[in-house]
């Protein structure tokens, strides 16, 4: 039995469905992360959870119990936000305490978890602070123990990093992981950043246009993307229109370059287009990895050096490639214009659904 | 170039304060002459020692905490619910707010003398005094809403309501805990404007036949030479200490903050 059930999920703001047809179980300690771009439902959904919007349709359980309607200050879920939503007015202490004074605990025992949280989040020392004199990294770790001090059932946590500096963000995520991990909270956390869900979720819901795309483990999301969409989403891909030579026989054309992709196109026909998705690491070139596998030939277009690793972009006839190669202080990069040879095994390509 | 420009700001600056401060001064300088040869006190004495003074003044002060008490706990309520769950209604209500100033005084009184008909308030003094109050109110409307809605648009509104309902708190708790002390500085700049509006208002107070501080200011002009100016000074500084006042509390407000176990 789950411990967080969504059912039939649809939620409507006038004309305009945010949310339609989701599903989801989460296991009690899961952390599981909503990822899609802005739009597509994931905060909408994060909110109905937390009792701030009421579903259209659908049922919303923790712990086998109906939570659609009951009101979001009767839910025990902790969430943190974006913008830390610290209150001005309080100290770190007395941000960290407030649920617990909320809910009529006594000065002793809220001192107690305030402190325990404190030492949860390394910050005993700014206990008498006041949320401006913080940085965002620090607000956000008050938001972080203000959330779980009350021991709540599910934490949900709204893009909590997308404010902060790539550095912050990076070391803080680790710590939320950790703090997950050492609390074993059912944790629900939306983002943007398909880094940032791949790294640190159990699970991870690709959500677009109101709709799960794709659910599964962050190996699975990256590796096996379902549609198009995931494909394209999470991670850098090519896509490449493809046609079918020989649906059995796994064998596609890439404008008029024959490869195959191994797997079985059961169904398809021959000479119906197909969506072919390559990771851009998936490739080398010149025969690097022996010479097996597929074979692309094409001119080098366009180098990026995005530091331990250098972007080849490769055109072939009307299609453009990407591949990454690591840097390499000693070799040159592929100069532009230079014909090259790509090379990549048959199972490196993902056909993927349109929709 | 800047020079020259900066002799033409001086120039209307002193203009400004000429235009200004001319008649205050005259004012203050008559309200010292009481005594004839001499400049001195004698005016600001004889007023502070009528027992109308005190009476009115105490009148005026009383109404003017009453009014600021109803005014803040229907306005802020009402302007943090807007903001809330109705924004698009904001510009209505700003357009409310206005009405204090385009509607006279006397239409006003008369307004609610005849709203309020046969329903008892106008029967008796207690009731008018009631009547004069809800006068203030609505006069104290725009300065207070206006004051409230920038203080609640400083802050993340919603965002803090959500994050203090999470935690299990019910509006209550969201709007003295979180919200009142965040608007506090706004409420207070309001708040003093309301005094300083109350304490020297003529119109309502006389058509209501009410002794507070305005008529009373009225009255001592129509009947002593000196006093009447002593008394528009003492008015005047008491508006300043207001201003003053609501300077201080904001500089401080940085460091004002709430306790919660």
């Amino acid at each position: 039995m789950a411990f967080l059930e969504l059912t039939n999920i649809r939620k409507e703001f006038s004309a305009f469905t945010a949310v339609e047809d989701f599903n989801l179980k989460v296991d009690k300690g899961e952390f599981v992360s909503f990822l899609g771009p802005s739009g597509c439902g994931k905060t909408t959904t994060l909110r109905m959870i937390a009792g701030f919007e009421k579903p259209t349709n659908g049922q919303i359980t923790i712990d086998s119990s109906d939570i659609t309607s009951v009101p979001a200050n009767k839910r025990n879920i902790g969430m943190v936000f974006q913008s830390y939503a610290l209150f001005p007015n309080l100290s770190v202490a007395n941000n960290i305490g407030f649920g617990l004074k909320v809910r009529g605990e006594s000065a002793a025992v809220i001192k107690q978890r305030v402190s325990e949280m404190l030492d949860l989040i390394r910050m005993q020392e700014f206990a008498n602070r006041f949320p401006h004199q913080l940085s965002g990294g620090q607000q956000q770790r008050v938001a972080l123990a203000r959330a779980i001090a009350i021991r709540p059932q599910v934490l949900l946590m709204d893009e909590p990093l997308s404010a902060l500096d790539a550095k912050i963000r990076i070391a803080l995520r680790q710590e939320i992981r950790a703090i997950q991990r050492q609390l074993g909270i059912t944790t629900i956390y939306v983002t943007h950043d398909q880094e940032e869900a791949l790294s640190i979720s159990d699970r991870i819901v690709v959500m677009s246009r109101g709709r799960m795309e794709q659910i599964g483990t962050p190996l699975d999301i990256y590796n096996t993307p379902e549609t198009r969409f995931v494909a394209s989403f999470v991670g850098t891909l090519n896509l490449l229109d493809a046609k079918v030579v020989d649906a059995r026989g796994g064998r596609i054309k890439i404008d008029d370059q024959e490869i195959e992709i191994g797997q079985q196109l059961l169904g398809a026909q021959v000479g119906k287009g197909v969506s072919v998705a390559i990771r851009p690491e998936a490739i080398s070139i010149n025969g690097k990895s022996g010479g097996l596998g597929n074979h692309l030939n094409g001119a080098v277009d366009d180098v990026s050096f995005l530091g331990s690793v250098v972007r080849v972009r490769v055109r072939l006839e009307t299609q453009h490639i990407n591949f990454d190669t690591f840097n390499n202080p000693n070799l040159k990069p592929p100069a532009i214009g230079q014909a090259v040879s790509l090379n990549f095994m048959p199972e490196a390509c993902m056909v993927v659904r349109d929709e | 170039m800047p020079k020259r420009a900066s002799i033409w700001a001086w120039f209307w600056v002193a203009v400004v304060a000429i235009y200004f401060f001319v008649p205050l001064y005259a004012t203050f300088q008559y309200s010292l002459q009481a005594k004839r040869g001499t400049l001195g006190f004698t005016a600001y004495q004889n007023v502070l020692q009528t027992p109308e003074f005190a009476k009115s003044f105490t009148l005026s002060l009383q109404t003017a905490v009453i009014t600021i008490l109803v005014s803040t706990l229907l306005i802020v309520p009402t302007a943090y619910w807007v903001q809330l769950k109705i924004p698009r209604a904001r510009s209505l209500i700003e357009f409310f707010t206005l009405l204090p100033f385009v509607i006279p005084a006397v239409v006003l009184v008369f307004g609610l003398i005849r709203a309020y008909n046969g329903t008892g308030l106008t029967d008796s003094s207690n009731g008018i005094y009631t009547i004069m109050v809800g006068a203030y109110v609505t006069l104290s409307f725009p300065y207070v809403y206006r004051s409230v809605d920038n203080g609640l648009q400083s802050i993340k509104v919603r965002t803090l309501t959500e994050a203090a309902q999470s935690l299990g708190a019910g509006w209550f708790t969201i709007l003295f805990k979180v919200i009142f002390p965040n608007v506090f500085v706004s409420i207070i700049n309001g708040a003093f404007i309301t005094f300083a509006i109350v304490m020297g208002e003529f119109t309502i107070a006389s058509l209501l036949s009410q002794k507070t501080f305005g008529p009373y200011l009225y009255q001592l002009s129509s009947s002593k030479v000196y006093e009447p100016s002593a008394l528009s000074i003492l008015s005047l500084a008491l508006t300043w200490l207001c201003i003053a006042l609501i300077q201080l509390i904001g500089r401080r407000s940085g460091q004002s903050r709430t306790t919660v176990f």
